[in-house]
């Protein structure tokens, strides 16, 4: 069923592989906590423009992978993506029609829950306690959202996948 | 399959769990697995097998700053490399002659100790490791290794720089290794005063230029620019490496302890070269053959610490 033209799961893994190594590269020390939480934004993405085919068995993957590659608890970002991955879910059909700075603007929403869980799981953990820091990666996915559907956009449109 | 599974349409008859379901049974699933990891540490082994699946990703993201550092060398010019040689080498000569003395007191040391009838220590074993360029999570101080179970390391071992003690390993993979910065704010190192062998603990603050003294009393004895050594209690770190120096100090007459800060030796964030070291001069395993920098060598053994009772070291 993959031999239609426009089905395509190859640019769906590499771009989750290329945000899954931007998760970790290094930046510089007062940036560190500005850091998009990209992976999950890629995941929200590709769940909100291909909602049947990439779903929650693939956020939940891809979170359980970044837990390991950050060392942290097993199942911390799998837990937070499989929610965020969820609620685009719910409402994908109202997301994808909104104008971009709405559709942002619920992203953002999305994102803050995103962050809220992996923050959760860091205080019940290890005793995270709660700084402004706390809000800056909601605040750089709120701004890496606009230029990242431009780039994936594109990139669909380059390879032809089908809207 | 009907040509309507191709596109995003709603599926006139849902198969398989609903969405909310599925959803309710990832988290569960997710919450099990924090659970099992954390309170009772059961997924090693998968955690294994996946830290050997994404040590690509973290290789790969090392590779830019490798890339840079081995261009920096290549296009550096003739006349500084030159320069730069030759200082290594008056270093080398100095460090040399330190050593002659520092084997001569070992001798002395060692008799001293078969006067006393105390076991003479060993010689600790080193090796070089590798700092890969990742970032693994801004509030935890945690740093990924390029050597791990196939050279030999193992849970626990102490990491140094040339200036001090670093951090530990925390956990080992067939490939690479995971370890904790003195500064992490889960972290406590077992120190002593070299001055007069004050024994305390020193936390981590989660920042890497400060460590908290916090158990010293009002009337200790330590003053600004006291250097902290390891105290080699708790057998987590071997005895005698240096770790801190104090800059400040505040004695508060109304409550039972001072507030000591300290500044860790070590360049905790700057360096890219750490020191493994294996106590008391135990084989480094099976040391990975044919890998230049793997190089394996003695170091004088520093001084011993009394044997007392260890302390609790997360």
């Amino acid at each position: 069923m993959s031999m239609l033209a426009g089905h395509r799961t190859w640019p769906v893994l590499l771009t989750l592989l290329i945000a899954l190594s931007l998760e970790v590269t290094p930046v510089p020390a007062d940036l560190a906590s500005w850091r998009p939480p990209l992976l999950a934004l890629t995941a929200i993405y590709w769940a909100l423009a291909y909602p049947r085919r990439y779903g929650l068995a693939l956020a939940w993957l891809s979170g359980l992978v970044l837990d390991v590659l950050k060392g942290g608890v097993l199942g911390q970002h799998a837990l937070a993506m499989t929610v965020a991955t969820w609620l685009v879910l719910r409402f994908h059909l109202r997301l994808r029609v909104f104008p971009i700075w709405q559709q942002t603007a619920g992203i953002g929403a999305l994102v803050a829950v995103h962050q809220f869980l992996v923050f959760w799981v860091d205080g019940v953990t290890v005793g995270a306690e709660l700084s402004w820091q706390r809000a800056a990666p909601t605040l750089a996915a709120v701004i890496a959202w606009p230029v990242l559907v431009v780039i994936l956009d594109r990139l669909r449109i380059m390879l032809g996948m089908r809207a | 399959m009907s040509p309507l599974s191709h596109t995003d349409n709603k599926p006139l008859f849902e198969r398989g769990p609903s969405l909310g379901t599925r959803m309710v049974l990832l988290v569960v699933l997710s919450v099990l697995l924090m659970v099992l990891d954390h309170r009772q540490g059961h997924l090693e082994t998968a955690r294994r097998a996946l830290s050997v699946a994404v040590y690509p990703i973290r290789v790969l993201v090392d590779l830019p700053s490798a890339g840079f550092g081995w261009m920096r060398e290549y296009l550096s010019e003739h006349h500084r490399l030159v320069a730069e040689n030759r200082a290594l080498r008056m270093e080398s000569l100095r460090q040399r002659a330190h050593l002659q003395q520092v084997a001569a007191l070992e001798a002395e040391n060692s008799r001293l100790r078969g006067l006393m009838e105390s076991p003479a220590r060993l010689a600790n074993r080193v090796q070089v490791a590798e700092i890969l360029a990742v970032d693994l999570d801004p509030y935890r101080h945690r740093i990924a290794l390029n050597r791990g179970e196939q050279a030999g390391v193992y849970a626990g071992q102490a990491l140094l720089d040339a200036d001090g003690i670093i951090g530990q390993v925390t956990r080992v993979n067939p490939l690479g290794a995971e370890a904790i910065l003195i500064s992490d704010p889960s972290h406590a190192t077992p120190v002593e005063l070299t001055r007069n062998g004050l024994r305390t603990v020193a936390l981590g603050v989660g920042d890497v230029s400060r460590m908290d003294l916090p158990f010293l009393p009002n009337s200790a004895d330590i003053r600004v620019g006291d250097v902290l050594v390891s105290s080699g209690l708790g057998d987590a770190f071997p005895a005698g490496y240096p770790v801190a120096r104090v800059t400040h100090i505040e004695r508060r007459p109304g409550e039972p302890f001072a507030r000591v800060e300290a500044e860790p030796t070590a360049a905790l964030n700057r360096t890219r070269q750490v020191l493994l070291v294996w106590e008391r001069g135990e084989a480094p395993g099976p040391v990975a053959e044919g890998v230049p920098d793997a190089a394996t060598e003695e170091m004088p053994a520093p001084e011993p610490a009394d044997a007392t009772p260890p302390e609790e070291t997360p």
